[in-house]
């Protein structure tokens, strides 16, 4: 029962690596290299956000609104400024600006903001609901439904809209989509925008579960490269899939007194790397990957 | 409609296109055939706005295209069906049609899409079908049917024969033949071979080395060995 307990408590984190692991993804089929930097440019948007609610004192829902714009023209920003351009040379100068952009968010949060934890607000507050001996918070339900929703707007932009489908053209195949009249940049751009939204939703609700600080995304964007490396790094549901059961496997790891927490990263990565030697595409990955 | 005066494409040091000239009336269906790397596709990735010119002009419909995008091309009714196809494969085959509209301003749903195939019946019943699992000759024609979603005014084949078995050459000219006939489609075909260019086209440039070395009426293109002494004069 306890390890049911762990199981469903851990669903709330799995919403939250979930998202940034999906930002991954898009990140990586707009510009074919991991975003190293997705976890900080959150939690720099996470600071914007607790701005908003403790100083100028906005409703979490406005808030969340706002951020996700925010954040999504942050990612224009990056994107146009510094990816762009960046964008016919070779692959390692792309991973690094990643690496640069790690540092230039790491240090802004650290700059405007006291980086020591502090409690952020939650959406709902109430007591938790019992369901038979399991107790689930609302705002952990609260969470949940906020990232499903999220996940499915997603799957409703890229399968029907014009947008969506310029997307899923141009990272299928670049030269065919400038023949058809697809400008590559904007497709690129939007992808951005949209992966830079979800991170700052997901920081908003990491900060919710274990308060807001400058290191908070640490290990998230750890879990969420595992979830991208399990589920495929081009696709979308692999990484929802992966995040969902990388939150469970840590917990009943963390739940199992051989294993405890100390050895549930470790053992994660253990699997990482059989994945990798019998499917390096990944589970949902697949040489030429659809979306979704 | 589309007339090219005095083209020129390099590639660093390399002149793959040297003082190209052409026209092309409006209705008209001209041929270009050469050999391999005769600047042949240069020559279409340059007019479709996707490759850069070093000088030059293209005007179509008496409109110089100077600097405009690829997309303003489309957009503005000229379209090319690239060599090797470049579909996108992992989109179905609907999706493929809904991307080459992507350039119209109003809804492109599955009426449209029946309008569209109806030269190529063959797609009909393989529209959720991903692009990359279909036959050589079916993503053919699903690159001009794409082509065709974007309700051109002219558009430009480049190499439409290539892979494909003769008996999907002969349906592909078929429909070459009707997109001209029923549909007064103007077009530019390029080919390596003769073979197809011939069924189509109403007279044909011969391109060698970069440059246009020759013209045949559709009459002279009977003589085979004249069209080749020109590959390589």
């Amino acid at each position: 029962m306890l390890l049911l307990q762990d199981v469903v408590s851990a669903l709330g984190a799995g919403a939250v690596y979930a998202l940034v692991a999906l930002a991954l993804v898009i990140v990586f089929r707009a510009t074919g290299v991991v975003n190293f930097a997705a976890g900080e440019i959150a939690t720099f948007t996470t600071f914007v956000a607790w701005e908003l609610l403790a100083d100028v004192g906005l409703g979490f829902w406005l808030t969340l609104v706002i951020v996700v714009g925010f954040s999504a023209l942050v990612g224009v920003v990056i994107y146009l400024f510094i990816m762009h351009p960046a964008l016919k040379k070779p692959e390692f100068v792309i991973v690094m600006l990643t690496f640069g952009l790690f540092e230039l968010f790491n240090g802004l949060s650290n700059t405007f903001w006291d980086p020591s934890p502090r409690s952020f607000p939650a959406p709902v507050e109430g007591p938790p609901i019992v369901i038979g001996s399991i107790f689930i918070t609302q705002e952990s339900i609260v969470d949940g439904a906020i990232a499903i929703l999220i996940m499915l707007l997603l799957m409703a932009i890229f399968r029907y809209t014009k947008l969506g489908l310029g997307f899923r053209a141009t990272t299928d195949n670049r030269f065919a989509a400038e023949v058809v009249g697809i400008r590559p940049w904007q497709m690129y751009a939007a992808g951005w925008a949209m992966a830079t939204a979800m991170g700052g939703v997901g920081g908003m609700m990491l900060a919710n579960m274990l308060g807001l600080s400058a290191s908070m995304m640490g290990n998230v964007l750890v879990f969420a490269l595992v979830a991208v490396i399990i589920g495929g790094l081009e696709s979308p549901l692999g990484a929802v899939v992966g995040g969902l059961l990388i939150a469970v496997v840590a917990a009943v790891f963390s739940s199992l007194s051989f294993i405890g927490t100390d050895l549930a990263t470790p053992l994660m990565l253990v699997i990482v790397i059989i994945v990798l030697l019998v499917r390096p595409s990944g589970l949902f990955g697949q040489r030429k990957a659809g979306l979704l | 409609m589309l007339e090219i005066r005095d083209l020129q494409v390099r590639y660093g040091a390399v002149t793959a296109v040297q003082a190209v000239s052409l026209e092309v009336t409006a209705e008209d269906v001209v041929g270009l055939i050469g050999p391999n790397g005769a600047g042949k596709s240069s020559t279409a990735l340059a007019v479709a706005g996707l490759i850069r010119t070093s000088s030059g002009s293209v005007t179509f419909d008496g409109r110089s295209l100077g600097s405009l995008s690829a997309a303003g091309r489309v957009q503005a009714g000229l379209v090319l069906v690239p060599q090797g196809r470049q579909l996108f494969p992992s989109l179905s085959v609907a999706d493929n049609l809904r991307a080459g509209a992507w350039r119209l301003h109003q809804r492109f749903d599955r009426s449209d899409v029946g309008e569209l195939l109806r030269d190529f019946p063959a797609l009909h019943d393989r529209l959720e079908q991903p692009a990359g699992t279909l036959s050589g000759g079916e993503q053919q024609m699903l690159a001009l049917a794409r082509a065709l979603a974007s309700h051109p005014r002219f558009m430009i084949l480049d190499e439409p024969s290539m892979g494909l078995s003769p008996i999907m050459v002969d349906r592909v000219a078929d429909v070459i033949g009707r997109l001209a006939s029923e549909r007064g489609m103007t077009m530019l075909v390029i080919d390596q071979g003769i073979g197809l260019v011939r069924r189509v086209a109403s007279r044909v440039l011969v391109m060698a080395q970069g440059r246009i070395v020759g013209e045949q009426t559709a009459r002279e293109l009977a003589d085979q060995s004249a069209v080749e002494a020109m590959y390589f004069r």
